[in-house]
Protein backbone atom coordinates (compact mmCIF):
# COMPACT_ATOMS: atom_id res chain seq x y z
CA UNK A 1 0.00 0.00 0.00
CA UNK A 2 2.90 2.44 0.08
CA UNK A 3 4.08 5.03 -2.42
CA UNK A 4 6.34 2.50 -4.08
CA UNK A 5 3.57 -0.48 -5.33
CA UNK A 6 4.39 -1.55 -8.81
CA UNK A 7 1.85 -0.43 -11.33
CA UNK A 8 -0.87 -2.37 -12.51
CA UNK A 9 -1.22 -1.63 -16.17
CA UNK A 10 -3.36 -3.01 -18.84
CA UNK A 11 -3.16 -2.09 -23.00
CA UNK A 12 -4.62 1.13 -24.02
CA UNK A 13 -7.57 0.07 -25.93
CA UNK A 14 -8.56 -2.50 -23.99
CA UNK A 15 -10.25 0.02 -21.47
CA UNK A 16 -12.76 3.00 -21.71
CA UNK A 17 -12.49 5.60 -19.68
CA UNK A 18 -15.46 7.90 -18.83
CA UNK A 19 -15.35 11.56 -18.06
CA UNK A 20 -16.14 10.65 -13.96
CA UNK A 21 -12.95 8.24 -14.38
CA UNK A 22 -14.94 5.13 -14.51
CA UNK A 23 -12.54 2.42 -16.30
CA UNK A 24 -14.63 -0.25 -18.24
CA UNK A 25 -12.78 -3.25 -19.93
CA UNK A 26 -14.52 -3.87 -23.40
CA UNK A 27 -14.43 -7.04 -22.37
CA UNK A 28 -16.25 -7.04 -19.76
CA UNK A 29 -20.85 -8.12 -20.53
CA UNK A 30 -22.78 -5.38 -19.38
CA UNK A 31 -26.08 -5.89 -20.00
CA UNK A 32 -29.03 -2.86 -19.70
CA UNK A 33 -26.37 -0.39 -19.45
CA UNK A 34 -28.88 2.27 -19.02
CA UNK A 35 -29.79 1.03 -15.63
CA UNK A 36 -26.75 0.85 -14.32
CA UNK A 37 -24.75 3.66 -12.13
CA UNK A 38 -21.02 4.01 -11.45
CA UNK A 39 -20.39 6.59 -8.91
CA UNK A 40 -17.01 7.38 -10.46
CA UNK A 41 -13.18 6.46 -10.78
CA UNK A 42 -14.36 2.67 -10.63
CA UNK A 43 -12.97 -0.12 -12.02
CA UNK A 44 -14.60 -2.85 -14.13
CA UNK A 45 -12.16 -5.87 -15.31
CA UNK A 46 -12.57 -7.70 -17.95
CA UNK A 47 -14.94 -10.84 -18.11
CA UNK A 48 -17.52 -9.15 -15.71
CA UNK A 49 -20.87 -9.73 -16.24
CA UNK A 50 -23.28 -6.95 -15.30
CA UNK A 51 -26.69 -8.00 -15.18
CA UNK A 52 -28.89 -4.27 -15.83
CA UNK A 53 -31.17 -6.12 -17.58
CA UNK A 54 -32.60 -7.84 -14.74
CA UNK A 55 -34.87 -4.86 -13.63
CA UNK A 56 -38.32 -4.00 -11.42
CA UNK A 57 -41.64 -5.66 -13.16
CA UNK A 58 -43.02 -2.15 -12.67
CA UNK A 59 -42.82 0.66 -15.38
CA UNK A 60 -40.70 3.64 -15.37
CA UNK A 61 -37.16 3.96 -14.99
CA UNK A 62 -35.48 2.12 -12.19
CA UNK A 63 -31.44 1.80 -11.30
CA UNK A 64 -30.57 -2.41 -11.31
CA UNK A 65 -26.48 -1.92 -10.09
CA UNK A 66 -25.46 1.32 -7.99
CA UNK A 67 -22.16 1.60 -7.52
CA UNK A 68 -20.16 4.36 -5.46
CA UNK A 69 -16.24 5.71 -6.13
CA UNK A 70 -13.37 4.01 -5.77
CA UNK A 71 -15.27 0.76 -6.90
CA UNK A 72 -13.50 -2.79 -8.21
CA UNK A 73 -15.33 -5.63 -9.90
CA UNK A 74 -12.82 -8.37 -10.86
CA UNK A 75 -12.15 -10.24 -13.81
CA UNK A 76 -15.11 -12.70 -14.95
CA UNK A 77 -16.98 -11.85 -11.42
CA UNK A 78 -20.82 -11.77 -11.83
CA UNK A 79 -22.92 -9.28 -10.57
CA UNK A 80 -26.85 -10.01 -10.67
CA UNK A 81 -29.93 -8.71 -8.53
CA UNK A 82 -31.61 -10.58 -6.68
CA UNK A 83 -34.97 -11.80 -6.96
CA UNK A 84 -38.23 -13.22 -5.07
CA UNK A 85 -41.98 -12.98 -5.65
CA UNK A 86 -43.59 -9.62 -3.41
CA UNK A 87 -47.47 -9.49 -3.15
CA UNK A 88 -46.85 -12.13 -5.59
CA UNK A 89 -45.73 -11.12 -8.41
CA UNK A 90 -41.95 -11.81 -8.97
CA UNK A 91 -39.45 -9.01 -9.27
CA UNK A 92 -35.80 -8.25 -8.88
CA UNK A 93 -34.65 -6.02 -6.67
CA UNK A 94 -31.67 -3.27 -7.13
CA UNK A 95 -28.06 -3.95 -5.87
CA UNK A 96 -26.45 -1.05 -3.84
CA UNK A 97 -22.72 -1.03 -3.44
CA UNK A 98 -21.38 1.96 -1.17
CA UNK A 99 -17.85 3.16 -1.87
CA UNK A 100 -14.69 1.65 -1.68
CA UNK A 101 -15.93 -1.39 -2.29
CA UNK A 102 -13.35 -4.48 -4.06
CA UNK A 103 -14.85 -7.54 -5.14
CA UNK A 104 -12.47 -10.23 -6.20
CA UNK A 105 -11.78 -12.16 -9.70
CA UNK A 106 -14.67 -14.94 -10.18
CA UNK A 107 -17.14 -13.66 -7.56
CA UNK A 108 -20.79 -14.19 -8.18
CA UNK A 109 -22.51 -11.51 -6.42
CA UNK A 110 -26.42 -11.42 -5.90
CA UNK A 111 -25.95 -9.11 -2.56
CA UNK A 112 -28.85 -6.65 -2.06
CA UNK A 113 -26.65 -4.19 -0.25
CA UNK A 114 -23.17 -4.05 0.32
CA UNK A 115 -21.52 -1.49 2.18
CA UNK A 116 -18.70 0.97 2.16
CA UNK A 117 -15.08 -0.51 2.81
CA UNK A 118 -16.08 -3.98 1.70
CA UNK A 119 -13.30 -6.31 0.45
CA UNK A 120 -14.40 -9.03 -1.13
CA UNK A 121 -11.65 -12.35 -1.97
CA UNK A 122 -11.75 -14.18 -5.00
CA UNK A 123 -14.28 -16.98 -5.72
CA UNK A 124 -16.63 -15.44 -3.16
CA UNK A 125 -20.46 -16.75 -3.92
CA UNK A 126 -22.80 -14.45 -1.70
CA UNK A 127 -26.71 -15.48 -2.33
CA UNK A 128 -29.44 -13.87 -2.83
CA UNK A 129 -31.01 -10.79 -0.55
CA UNK A 130 -27.15 -10.67 1.33
CA UNK A 131 -26.54 -7.83 3.24
CA UNK A 132 -23.18 -6.37 4.23
CA UNK A 133 -22.62 -3.50 6.49
CA UNK A 134 -19.28 -1.19 6.31
CA UNK A 135 -16.14 -2.15 6.46
CA UNK A 136 -16.11 -6.07 6.07
CA UNK A 137 -13.37 -8.54 4.82
CA UNK A 138 -14.60 -11.99 3.30
CA UNK A 139 -11.81 -13.92 3.09
CA UNK A 140 -11.35 -15.42 -0.54
CA UNK A 141 -14.04 -18.31 -1.87
CA UNK A 142 -16.28 -17.95 1.24
CA UNK A 143 -20.39 -19.26 0.35
CA UNK A 144 -22.83 -16.69 2.00
CA UNK A 145 -26.05 -18.41 1.82
CA UNK A 146 -29.39 -16.34 0.92
CA UNK A 147 -30.71 -13.51 3.42
CA UNK A 148 -26.78 -13.73 5.57
CA UNK A 149 -26.51 -10.24 7.33
CA UNK A 150 -22.66 -9.69 8.14
CA UNK A 151 -21.93 -6.59 11.00
CA UNK A 152 -19.67 -4.41 10.39
CA UNK A 153 -15.76 -4.21 11.13
CA UNK A 154 -15.49 -8.22 11.00
CA UNK A 155 -13.68 -10.77 8.77
CA UNK A 156 -15.95 -13.59 7.41
CA UNK A 157 -14.67 -17.30 5.73
CA UNK A 158 -15.92 -20.61 4.80
CA UNK A 159 -18.59 -22.40 2.95
CA UNK A 160 -21.32 -21.49 4.69
CA UNK A 161 -19.49 -18.42 5.50
CA UNK A 162 -18.71 -17.96 9.36
CA UNK A 163 -17.67 -14.88 11.33
CA UNK A 164 -13.94 -15.52 12.31
CA UNK A 165 -12.43 -11.98 13.74
CA UNK A 166 -13.24 -8.44 13.92
CA UNK A 167 -11.52 -5.51 12.56
CA UNK A 168 -9.92 -2.54 14.60
CA UNK A 169 -11.38 0.78 14.70
CA UNK A 170 -8.82 2.20 12.29
CA UNK A 171 -9.66 -0.18 9.46
CA UNK A 172 -11.73 2.41 7.65
CA UNK A 173 -8.10 4.98 6.63
CA UNK A 174 -6.20 1.55 5.44
CA UNK A 175 -9.10 0.36 3.09
CA UNK A 176 -9.75 3.87 2.14
CA UNK A 177 -6.38 4.17 1.29
CA UNK A 178 -5.76 0.85 -0.24
CA UNK A 179 -8.46 1.73 -2.87
CA UNK A 180 -7.24 4.89 -3.81
CA UNK A 181 -3.77 3.70 -4.24
CA UNK A 182 -5.18 0.86 -6.28
CA UNK A 183 -7.03 3.09 -8.69
CA UNK A 184 -4.23 5.30 -9.41
CA UNK A 185 -2.12 1.97 -9.91
CA UNK A 186 -4.00 1.05 -12.33
CA UNK A 187 -2.93 2.93 -15.72
CA UNK A 188 -2.43 2.04 -19.40
CA UNK A 189 0.64 0.45 -19.95
CA UNK A 190 3.32 3.28 -21.16
CA UNK A 191 3.47 3.14 -25.26
CA UNK A 192 6.79 1.70 -26.39
CA UNK A 193 7.61 4.84 -27.76
CA UNK A 194 7.48 7.17 -24.54
CA UNK A 195 9.97 4.81 -22.83
CA UNK A 196 13.10 6.16 -21.90
CA UNK A 197 16.01 4.24 -23.72
CA UNK B 1 -5.49 -31.54 -30.55
CA UNK B 2 -8.55 -28.84 -31.65
CA UNK B 3 -11.89 -30.10 -32.26
CA UNK B 4 -13.63 -28.70 -35.08
CA UNK B 5 -16.29 -26.24 -34.37
CA UNK B 6 -19.75 -27.68 -36.17
CA UNK B 7 -22.44 -25.65 -35.90
CA UNK B 8 -25.39 -26.66 -33.12
CA UNK B 9 -28.20 -28.23 -34.47
CA UNK B 10 -30.73 -26.85 -32.49
CA UNK B 11 -34.47 -27.99 -32.09
CA UNK B 12 -36.30 -25.78 -29.91
CA UNK B 13 -39.98 -24.85 -29.31
CA UNK B 14 -41.46 -21.62 -30.03
CA UNK B 15 -41.96 -20.57 -26.37
CA UNK B 16 -38.06 -20.67 -26.15
CA UNK B 17 -35.53 -17.82 -25.10
CA UNK B 18 -31.94 -18.19 -26.44
CA UNK B 19 -29.73 -15.50 -26.09
CA UNK B 20 -27.49 -14.58 -29.24
CA UNK B 21 -24.13 -14.46 -27.18
CA UNK B 22 -24.32 -17.97 -25.33
CA UNK B 23 -21.74 -21.07 -27.03
CA UNK B 24 -24.09 -24.11 -28.08
CA UNK B 25 -22.17 -26.81 -29.79
CA UNK B 26 -23.98 -30.09 -30.83
CA UNK B 27 -27.37 -31.72 -30.89
CA UNK B 28 -29.21 -29.74 -28.63
CA UNK B 29 -33.23 -29.95 -27.71
CA UNK B 30 -35.53 -27.62 -25.94
CA UNK B 31 -38.98 -28.05 -24.38
CA UNK B 32 -41.18 -25.27 -23.83
CA UNK B 33 -40.12 -22.21 -22.04
CA UNK B 34 -36.86 -22.87 -21.67
CA UNK B 35 -34.71 -19.30 -20.89
CA UNK B 36 -30.79 -19.40 -21.58
CA UNK B 37 -29.18 -16.27 -20.73
CA UNK B 38 -26.33 -14.87 -22.64
CA UNK B 39 -22.64 -16.26 -21.39
CA UNK B 40 -23.91 -19.74 -20.76
CA UNK B 41 -22.10 -22.77 -22.56
CA UNK B 42 -24.59 -25.86 -23.47
CA UNK B 43 -22.03 -28.68 -25.45
CA UNK B 44 -22.77 -31.77 -26.91
CA UNK B 45 -19.59 -33.09 -27.61
CA UNK B 46 -20.54 -36.93 -27.33
CA UNK B 47 -24.27 -37.20 -27.89
CA UNK B 48 -27.60 -34.49 -27.99
CA UNK B 49 -28.46 -32.71 -25.03
CA UNK B 50 -32.60 -33.24 -24.49
CA UNK B 51 -34.07 -30.09 -22.10
CA UNK B 52 -37.52 -30.85 -20.57
CA UNK B 53 -39.86 -27.81 -20.16
CA UNK B 54 -38.89 -24.71 -18.68
CA UNK B 55 -35.47 -24.73 -17.85
CA UNK B 56 -33.27 -21.98 -16.89
CA UNK B 57 -29.74 -21.76 -17.69
CA UNK B 58 -28.19 -18.84 -16.43
CA UNK B 59 -24.19 -17.02 -17.22
CA UNK B 60 -21.25 -18.84 -17.13
CA UNK B 61 -23.56 -21.94 -16.58
CA UNK B 62 -21.91 -25.10 -18.63
CA UNK B 63 -24.08 -28.22 -19.10
CA UNK B 64 -21.69 -30.54 -21.24
CA UNK B 65 -22.41 -34.01 -22.76
CA UNK B 66 -19.45 -36.08 -23.18
CA UNK B 67 -20.91 -39.58 -23.10
CA UNK B 68 -22.21 -41.55 -26.37
CA UNK B 69 -25.91 -41.41 -25.02
CA UNK B 70 -28.61 -38.62 -24.77
CA UNK B 71 -28.07 -36.85 -21.62
CA UNK B 72 -31.87 -36.21 -20.66
CA UNK B 73 -33.05 -32.89 -18.66
CA UNK B 74 -36.51 -33.19 -17.11
CA UNK B 75 -38.60 -30.19 -16.23
CA UNK B 76 -38.32 -27.13 -14.40
CA UNK B 77 -34.20 -27.15 -13.45
CA UNK B 78 -32.54 -24.07 -12.89
CA UNK B 79 -28.64 -24.09 -13.81
CA UNK B 80 -27.59 -20.75 -11.62
CA UNK B 81 -24.42 -18.84 -12.31
CA UNK B 82 -20.74 -20.89 -13.06
CA UNK B 83 -22.28 -24.43 -12.48
CA UNK B 84 -20.99 -27.32 -13.77
CA UNK B 85 -23.08 -29.98 -14.90
CA UNK B 86 -22.01 -33.16 -16.79
CA UNK B 87 -24.47 -35.18 -15.05
CA UNK B 88 -26.30 -38.17 -17.63
CA UNK B 89 -29.63 -37.79 -16.77
CA UNK B 90 -31.26 -35.24 -14.95
CA UNK B 91 -35.09 -35.78 -13.22
CA UNK B 92 -37.23 -32.67 -12.56
CA UNK B 93 -37.39 -29.58 -10.16
CA UNK B 94 -33.54 -29.27 -9.13
CA UNK B 95 -31.48 -26.54 -8.59
CA UNK B 96 -27.76 -26.24 -9.26
CA UNK B 97 -26.50 -23.13 -7.30
CA UNK B 98 -23.80 -20.78 -8.44
CA UNK B 99 -20.29 -23.16 -9.36
CA UNK B 100 -21.84 -26.48 -8.06
CA UNK B 101 -20.50 -29.02 -9.83
CA UNK B 102 -21.66 -32.28 -10.98
CA UNK B 103 -19.93 -35.41 -12.68
CA UNK B 104 -20.72 -37.57 -15.03
CA UNK B 105 -21.03 -40.77 -13.12
CA UNK B 106 -24.28 -39.96 -10.89
CA UNK B 107 -27.35 -39.40 -12.69
CA UNK B 108 -29.86 -36.84 -11.09
CA UNK B 109 -33.52 -37.55 -10.25
CA UNK B 110 -35.76 -34.95 -8.86
CA UNK B 111 -36.16 -31.95 -6.67
CA UNK B 112 -32.30 -32.04 -5.54
CA UNK B 113 -30.30 -29.02 -4.37
CA UNK B 114 -26.45 -28.75 -4.94
CA UNK B 115 -25.97 -25.64 -2.58
CA UNK B 116 -23.38 -23.23 -3.68
CA UNK B 117 -19.56 -24.71 -4.61
CA UNK B 118 -19.85 -28.17 -4.27
CA UNK B 119 -19.43 -31.17 -6.02
CA UNK B 120 -21.79 -34.07 -6.33
CA UNK B 121 -19.42 -36.82 -6.52
CA UNK B 122 -20.23 -40.68 -6.47
CA UNK B 123 -20.69 -42.01 -2.69
CA UNK B 124 -18.76 -45.12 -3.86
CA UNK B 125 -14.99 -43.83 -3.54
CA UNK B 126 -13.54 -46.67 -6.21
CA UNK B 127 -16.60 -46.62 -8.69
CA UNK B 128 -15.58 -48.74 -11.39
CA UNK B 129 -15.29 -46.70 -14.92
CA UNK B 130 -18.41 -46.98 -16.76
CA UNK B 131 -20.66 -47.51 -13.80
CA UNK B 132 -22.79 -44.45 -12.17
CA UNK B 133 -24.95 -43.94 -9.04
CA UNK B 134 -28.10 -42.45 -8.52
CA UNK B 135 -28.90 -39.34 -6.30
CA UNK B 136 -32.11 -39.97 -4.51
CA UNK B 137 -34.69 -37.22 -4.94
CA UNK B 138 -34.62 -34.60 -2.09
CA UNK B 139 -31.05 -34.70 -1.65
CA UNK B 140 -29.36 -31.26 -0.85
CA UNK B 141 -25.62 -31.52 -1.15
CA UNK B 142 -24.53 -28.41 1.38
CA UNK B 143 -21.47 -27.12 2.97
CA UNK B 144 -17.94 -27.13 2.02
CA UNK B 145 -17.23 -30.67 2.57
CA UNK B 146 -20.35 -31.70 -0.12
CA UNK B 147 -22.45 -33.31 2.66
CA UNK B 148 -26.04 -34.84 2.09
CA UNK B 149 -29.05 -35.05 3.72
CA UNK B 150 -32.69 -35.35 2.33
CA UNK B 151 -35.29 -32.58 2.19
CA UNK B 152 -38.76 -33.44 4.26
CA UNK B 153 -39.92 -31.27 1.16
CA UNK B 154 -41.69 -28.25 3.45
CA UNK B 155 -42.46 -24.79 1.53
CA UNK B 156 -41.97 -26.90 -1.86
CA UNK B 157 -45.14 -25.92 -3.78
CA UNK B 158 -43.66 -22.10 -2.77
CA UNK B 159 -40.05 -22.59 -4.18
CA UNK B 160 -42.39 -24.49 -7.08
CA UNK B 161 -44.31 -21.24 -7.27
CA UNK B 162 -40.99 -19.28 -7.07
CA UNK B 163 -39.36 -21.04 -9.90
CA UNK B 164 -42.78 -20.68 -12.21
CA UNK B 165 -42.78 -17.06 -11.76
CA UNK B 166 -39.56 -15.90 -12.32
CA UNK B 167 -39.27 -17.88 -15.84
CA UNK B 168 -42.79 -16.25 -16.77
CA UNK B 169 -40.68 -12.81 -15.56
CA UNK B 170 -37.88 -13.44 -17.55
CA UNK B 171 -39.35 -14.14 -20.72
CA UNK B 172 -40.65 -10.91 -20.39
CA UNK B 173 -37.88 -8.89 -19.60
CA UNK B 174 -35.49 -10.74 -21.40
CA UNK B 175 -35.53 -9.87 -25.09
CA UNK B 176 -35.99 -5.52 -24.05
CA UNK B 177 -32.27 -5.53 -23.27
CA UNK B 178 -30.85 -8.96 -24.92
CA UNK B 179 -30.18 -10.29 -28.13
CA UNK B 180 -32.05 -13.55 -28.93
CA UNK B 181 -31.01 -16.03 -31.26
CA UNK B 182 -33.47 -16.45 -34.06
CA UNK B 183 -34.62 -20.11 -34.00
Amino acid sequence: MGAFDPLITYEKGTYIETDTGNKVSRRAVIAGATNIILGGKSIIQSGAILRGDLRRATAGQHVVISMGRYCLIGENAVLRPPGKIYKGVFTFYPVKIADYVHIGPSCVIEAAQIGHGVEIGKGCILGKFVIIKDLVVLLPDTVLPEGTVVPSLTVWGGNPGRCIESLPETYQETVEARCKGYYQRFRPSPSPSSVPA
Amino acid sequence: MSRSVQPAKITAHSTVLLSQDTDLRGHLTFGAGCVVHPKACILALGGPIEFGRDCVIEELAVVVNRGKDVMRIGDANVFQVACRIEAPSIGNGNTFQPRSRATSNVHISDNCTLSAGTVCLPLVIDLEPGTTETLPSYTVIHSSLSERRIWDGTGQSAEDNLKEKHIEYLREIMPKYNRMRVI
